[in-house]
């Protein structure tokens, strides 16, 4: 069946909102077309919603505080109606072609609406050569199904956090499942960090867990903390010798060459067993110094060695 | 482990591709398949291409058999930046189905089938070329690299005839390394000319039921290499990968106090090797308990545990096997020279002991003669 809009009808708010609160079926989408020129209520006119002759709301779902904040306003209503003489094709799947193009974000939708129109798909009894005929409207790339799929398999509290952007789909099936609620408690107190830090802090949070950590009293202990604070917390409970020996290394490093302008750099993850020391010098007074300033780590050599074997 | 069982439980076929199909290795198998009632069930049948293999059969259940080729002998690959201890491996076995959660295996191999690769026609005259290079030295070669050396060896008996065919090479050390305790299949005394090791892979027994899968028990394996040592074998441990467990001072330290039984024998050698991982094993280690351990990247981009647990690990051991077997070098695998000078307290081809075993080979005569 091929669908065509006939001429927009005007209805009031309340009207449609009536359309909008009986059948959701097709309430897929969980934001606003991102138009930052127009004010709500322009974007009503400017993008009419969508309706079946029947009084079935095919898109425009996210108008509604709008219509119910102006009941007797009218306001422009596509309707679709059928053009088709005949032709067989799944209604539905016309429909769902008309809603996704009029949501028109192809590659920029969230898994959990890719999951709800996959969802509405399988209701309808169309996937296989359907699902084709749809994945170009829901994504720029490849099939969008696998990624469903997966998605679809996380337990909801990664799974929620994956939808909110907060970490990747990769990240998020690596939390066993297990772990995955107590995990989820500690989602809102890094969610300030960057991408990657907040994944190098779940990863971390998980591996806590998984050695007998309290959940809770890591949520409360990284509460209060400054947001930089989060990451080196969580390593060094996580990794207690390495830290610790990073300190160490520190605390030799600042009380024997602190203000010498001489560095002292560890061995890569103490791997090994060679420390280096740098140091640059414009005349013979600041070689003599920065000399005498090396020449002090040898009292220190012990505790230097001691930090990799 | 009664090995023809675990064949009829993990086996369903064998495929000879290629000239395998016409090898007297075949006739033995199928006598093998046909006289043991428990092996009846396994197809053995041709294929002319491994390519030819259905979907359905490209699983561990399945052996491919192929003829081998000159690739399959040539140095263990080692690890950048780390000091090798000059092994040289032979291909025979690919894969293993054992189910060790460390197992390296689980990256380096692609395929999914089992894979035996017979012996390539020339390769004994290479090994024994190899050896008359380097004849004050001692060529050790071994066939458990890439699988176990004697998980599937009492059906094909590739062992048997390398053993036979090298008996009389003297500066060779060939070594059949295990988790097995599948030693009594191999030939008797007569044949062999004690220049055969039989390596067992230990562990606390702890580690062994959880983390090795299949694998028998540490008695079973011990046992098994006091049968080795009744039968004429040299014998060899290694203890690879070593895990930081909680109580690993004390695990650790009983299997050297049980290797102390093996005094007697003189074990060829020990071998150290904590845990490493590259970082593609990185899912399967991190869903282990042992997976909590604090893994650094080293030098070769392979996850170890710190330097300096794992020095202690390995001055406990050496001092334990040291204790218990006086007599046995004790090396270190795939670590650093600046591992080795901390805990050998020497280079390794400096060392008194090792010296014979860890001086760099001369292997031209390999390409010479496979060219």
């Amino acid at each position: 069946m091929k669908l065509a809009y006939t001429t927009p009808l005007m209805a009031t708010g309340s009207a449609i909102q009536t359309w909008a609160d009986g059948d959701a079926t097709f309430d897929l989408f969980q934001r606003l077309p991102a138009d930052n020129s127009l004010s709500p209520v322009e974007m009503a006119w400017m993008r009419p919603a969508i309706a079946t002759a029947e009084g079935v709301l095919v898109w425009g779902f996210h108008y509604r505080p709008i219509w119910r904040m102006h009941p007797t306003a009218e306001f422009p209503v596509l309707i679709l109606t059928d053009a088709t003489n005949g032709e067989r094709s799944p209604a539905s799947l016309s429909v769902l072609q008309c809603a996704l193009a009029a949501e028109n974000r192809p590659g920029a939708y969230r898994l959990s609406e890719l999951e709800r129109v996959r969802s509405l798909v399988e209701d309808i009894g169309i996937v296989g050569s359907m699902w084709e005929e749809l994945s170009p409207l829901l994504s720029v790339e490849a099939d969008p199904w696998p990624l469903i799929e997966r998605f679809r398999a996380l337990p909801p509290v990664p799974a929620e956090a994956v939808d909110e952007g907060l970490i990747d789909l990769r990240t998020a099936e690596a939390i066993p499942r297990e772990y995955a609620a107590s995990a989820g408690r500690c989602i809102p107190v890094i969610r300030t960090l960057s991408f990657s830090n907040r994944r190098h802090a779940l990863r971390m949070v998980v591996e806590l867990l998984r050695g007998g950590a309290d959940v809770e009293q890591l949520v409360q202990e990284m509460l209060h903390m400054a947001r930089e604070e989060v990451i080196p917390f969580l390593r060094r409970r996580r990794y207690p010798i390495l830290t610790d020996l990073e300190c160490r290394f520190e605390t030799i490093r600042r009380s024997a060459l602190s203000g010498t302008g001489v560095t002292l750099t560890a061995p890569n993850n103490f791997e090994g067993d060679r420390f280096q020391v740098s140091f640059s010098f414009r005349n013979g007074t600041e070689l003599h110094s920065r000399l005498n300033a090396a020449g002090r780590l040898e009292g220190r050599m012990d505790e230097l060695l001691a930090l990799l074997f | 482990m009664n090995c023809w069982h675990y064949y009829s439980n993990t086996i369903d076929r064998i495929y000879w591709i290629g000239a395998a199909a016409t090898d007297p290795v075949r006739e033995r198998v199928e006598d093998r398949l046909r006289s043991r009632p428990e092996l009846r069930s396994i197809v053995s049948a041709e294929l002319a291409d491994g390519a030819d293999l259905s979907e359905a059969h490209n699983t561990p259940r399945t052996i491919l058999v192929r003829p081998g080729t000159a690739d399959d002998l040539g140095r263990c690959p080692g690890t950048h930046g780390h000091l090798c201890c000059n092994y040289l491996t032979l291909n025979a076995y690919v894969g293993c189905t054992l189910g060790c959660t460390y197992c390296i295996m689980q990256s380096y191999l692609r395929n999914r089938t089992l894979e035996v690769r017979l012996p390539a026609e020339d390769t004994v005259h290479r090994i024994r070329a190899l050896a008359a290079a380097n004849s004050k030295r001692t060529v050790r070669l071994g066939t458990g690299e890439v699988g176990d050396s004697l998980l599937y060896d009492p059906l094909f008996e590739l062992s048997a005839d390398i053993i036979a065919a090298v008996a009389d090479v003297p500066n060779l050390r060939f070594e059949l390394k295990t988790k097995t305790d599948y030693v009594d299949h191999l030939p008797p005394a007569d044949v062999h000319g004690g220049n055969v090791v039989v390596a067992f892979s230990v562990n606390p027994e702890s580690v062994i039921a959880a983390e090795e899968g299949v694998a028998v028990s540490l008695e079973q394996r011990l046992r098994a290499a006091r049968r080795a040592v009744d039968r004429g074998y040299e014998v060899a441990f290694h203890f690879d990968p070593m895990i930081h467990i909680e109580r690993w001072q004390e695990e650790y330290g009983a299997v050297a106090e049980e290797l102390g039984r093996f005094r007697d024998a003189r074990p060829q050698w020990i071998s150290l090797g904590t845990l490493r991982y590259p970082p593609t094993l990185r899912p399967f280690v991190e869903a282990r308990p042992y997976g909590l351990g604090e893994f650094v990247s080293s030098g070769d981009g392979k996850m170890r545990y710190l330097q300096k647990e794992r020095s202690e690990m390995y001055r406990m051991m050496r001092a334990r096997l040291a204790a218990e077997l006086p007599e046995t070098p004790v090396y270190l695998c795939m670590e650093s020279s600046a591992m080795w000078r901390h805990v050998q307290q020497t280079a390794p081809d400096r060392s008194g002991r090792l010296a014979h075993i860890m001086c760099p080979l001369d292997l031209d005569v390999l390409q010479e003669v496979s060219t």
